[in-house]
């Protein structure tokens, strides 16, 4: 697959009061034709900042950011107004006028564009009629709710057919729920008109929901990046983890670690991960079989990712160490990945 | 006691409306282009350029900080060759506009800021031209503020035709000072104070309810 997006080596200084601010550190990234590319960190990470720099609204102080094959930086103006026809946005207060009816907003575009009125009216009713609110042509954004307005804020995106969505936070001031809704939407967008989704945001539910690709940014930095399964499955750094733990929880409840420091056999606790068909393998019921020893599941969980399943057991093993070595050892032959928990 | 007839009252509120909507129009035109370039020019805005903006908010400031009544008698020559004569209400109309052009930018200005920065950068994301940001974003996203700002202007205007009564503008607020306040009439200054009361009230409500209109909250 051929990259739509392409950052490399970037880096982003701004001047604020004779102070310098470095917002971006050397950051590389390519996102491919098709993906719905999820960058997360928490404010002031520089991810709305990347963002904008593929529709040139920011520029890098140093550094290459290529769209669909154009270099931004290098191009006539002319040019560049072709490549950010090609990019539509979405934000997170949605940015609707409140002073114009949904219709109007939504053909707003088309009319800096100078399309024909009967272009543009048979476009918009069409775009209403795909994001579900044929009914709300002649109302005014203020009498909308704020699933409803992103909706809108979506057709207008979508009104002058681009091929790359930005999403600038775009569920973050969405209650749960209509989040939900929204990223169902961006989904069935991907899939039907086969736009590329690049999406900023600090929630790990959203990259969860739709994502196939993630990059986490601290300070400046991506410090992961790669498919949404295998950073999420083992995620390296401190941020990631504390990311990941957001959406998929591995940590054994008190009441349990008491209860295992009580036992007085000996004991290993091993966390295992499963990433797809592994999951239905049924290797604890081969464990025991193999090795003789008893086992307990002090904390499970499976999680669905890009439709395969991430499963997250921690058992307690109890037997000789020896043997205890030995079930270790067979688990990571398997490719399976195991590690001791200190409880 | 009633010194005063109803032609000349009729007159008067004749005179100042007269006297409001030209001056009003002409500094429409002069101030809200200048409000705009004011939003257009300013450091982070959409055309930014030091030298223009420094040079225009100094002027406004400038006009903005002489008393109605100094600014009436010293732009006397301005009002001479612009209106041929220095006494009368269209005399008065020179200074009027010198007085309430700035102000109106200055208003149109803060109208304009408070759209949000949101919709600039929908603009940008658009590709919207600087012309195109000004007409289809920021223009419409601030008629309804920028209309109960008119309304503070005329209504600002109304209480500066009474000084313009001092060269012969005429109008309600002279009528209240040359018949009541100077001949001691309480009658006449009560009148005229209701009067002006009452199209005060009006243009107010009228600017309200256009407003709400406009605004679709």
């Amino acid at each position: 697959m051929s990259s739509v997006i392409e950052f490399h080596n970037i880096v982003k200084e701004f001047h604020h009061k004779g102070k310098k601010m470095t917002a971006l550190h050397n950051v590389s990234l390519k996102i491919d034709k098709g993906d719905i590319y999820g960058v997360i960190g928490y404010s002031g990470a520089g991810k709305s900042t990347l963002l904008r720099m593929v529709n040139a609204l920011e520029t890098p102080t140093t550094g290459k950011v290529i769209v669909g094959g154009k270099e931004l930086g290098t191009i006539s103006n002319q040019e560049l107004s072709q490549v950010k026809k090609n990019i539509s946005m979405i934000f997170q207060h949605f940015n609707l006028l409140e002073s114009k009816t949904v219709f109007d907003n939504v053909a707003l575009p088309l009319v800096l564009n100078k399309v024909d009125k009967a272009t543009i009216h048979k476009r918009v009713k069409e775009l209403l009629e795909f994001v579900g609110l044929a009914d709300k042509e002649n109302s005014y954004p203020s009498q909308l709710s704020g699933g409803q307005k992103q909706r809108i804020g979506i057709a207008r995106a979508l009104v002058t057919n681009p091929e790359i969505l930005l999403c600038d936070e775009a569920t973050s001031a969405l209650d749960p729920k209509t989040t939900v809704s929204i990223l169902k939407l961006l989904k069935r967008i991907n899939q039907e008109f086969n736009i590329t989704i690049l999406i900023v945001t600090h929630e790990m539910e959203v990259i969860r929901e739709i994502c196939n690709k993630v990059a986490v940014m601290e300070k400046g930095n991506v410090i992961e990046a790669g498919d949404v399964l295998a950073v999420f499955g083992n995620p390296q750094r401190e941020t990631t983890k504390e990311f990941v733990k957001t959406v998929i929880h591995d940590e054994i409840p008190s009441s349990v670690v008491q209860e295992l420091q009580a036992e007085k056999r000996n004991r290993r606790v091993y966390q295992l991960k499963f990433f797809g068909k592994t999951a239905s393998e049924p290797l604890l019921t081969k464990l025991t079989k193999e090795f003789d020893v008893d086992m307990n599941i002090v904390f499970a969980n499976v999680t669905e990712l890009q439709g395969t399943t991430l499963g997250i057991f921690t058992v307690a093993f109890f037997g000789e160490d020896s043997v205890l070595d030995h079930l270790y050892h067979y688990v990571t032959e398997r490719n399976i990945s195991i590690k001791e928990v200190i409880v | 006691m009633n010194s005063v007839s109803a032609d000349l009252i009729i007159q008067s509120i004749y005179e100042t409306i007269y006297m409001v909507s030209v001056s009003l129009l002409i500094g429409t035109l002069i101030g809200v282009p200048l409000g705009i370039l004011l939003v257009m020019t300013r450091p982070n805005g959409i055309k930014p350029s030091r030298i223009f903006f420094t040079i225009l908010n100094g002027i406004i400031n400038i006009l903005r900080s002489i008393p109605f009544i100094i600014l009436l008698v010293a732009i006397t020559p301005l009002t001479r060759l612009i209106a041929g004569q220095t006494y009368g209400s269209t005399a008065a109309i020179v200074p009027l506009v010198v007085y309430i052009a700035p102000f109106i930018a200055r208003l149109v200005e803060n109208s304009v800021l408070e759209v949000g920065p949101g919709i600039i950068e929908l603009a940008k994301s658009l590709g919207a031209t600087s012309f195109q940001t000004i007409r289809y974003f920021l223009l419409p996203e601030a008629l309804g503020s920028l209309v109960l700002t008119m309304t503070t202007a005329t209504i600002g205007l109304i209480g500066a035709t009474a000084m313009a009564g001092t060269i012969g503008g005429g109008g309600v607020g002279s009528l209240a000072i040359t018949y009541g306040y100077e001949r001691f009439n309480t009658y006449v200054i009560i009148l005229t104070v209701i009067i002006l009361i009452i199209i005060v009230q009006i243009i107010q409500s009228i600017g309200n309810r256009l407003a709400k209109k406009l605004r679709h909250e």
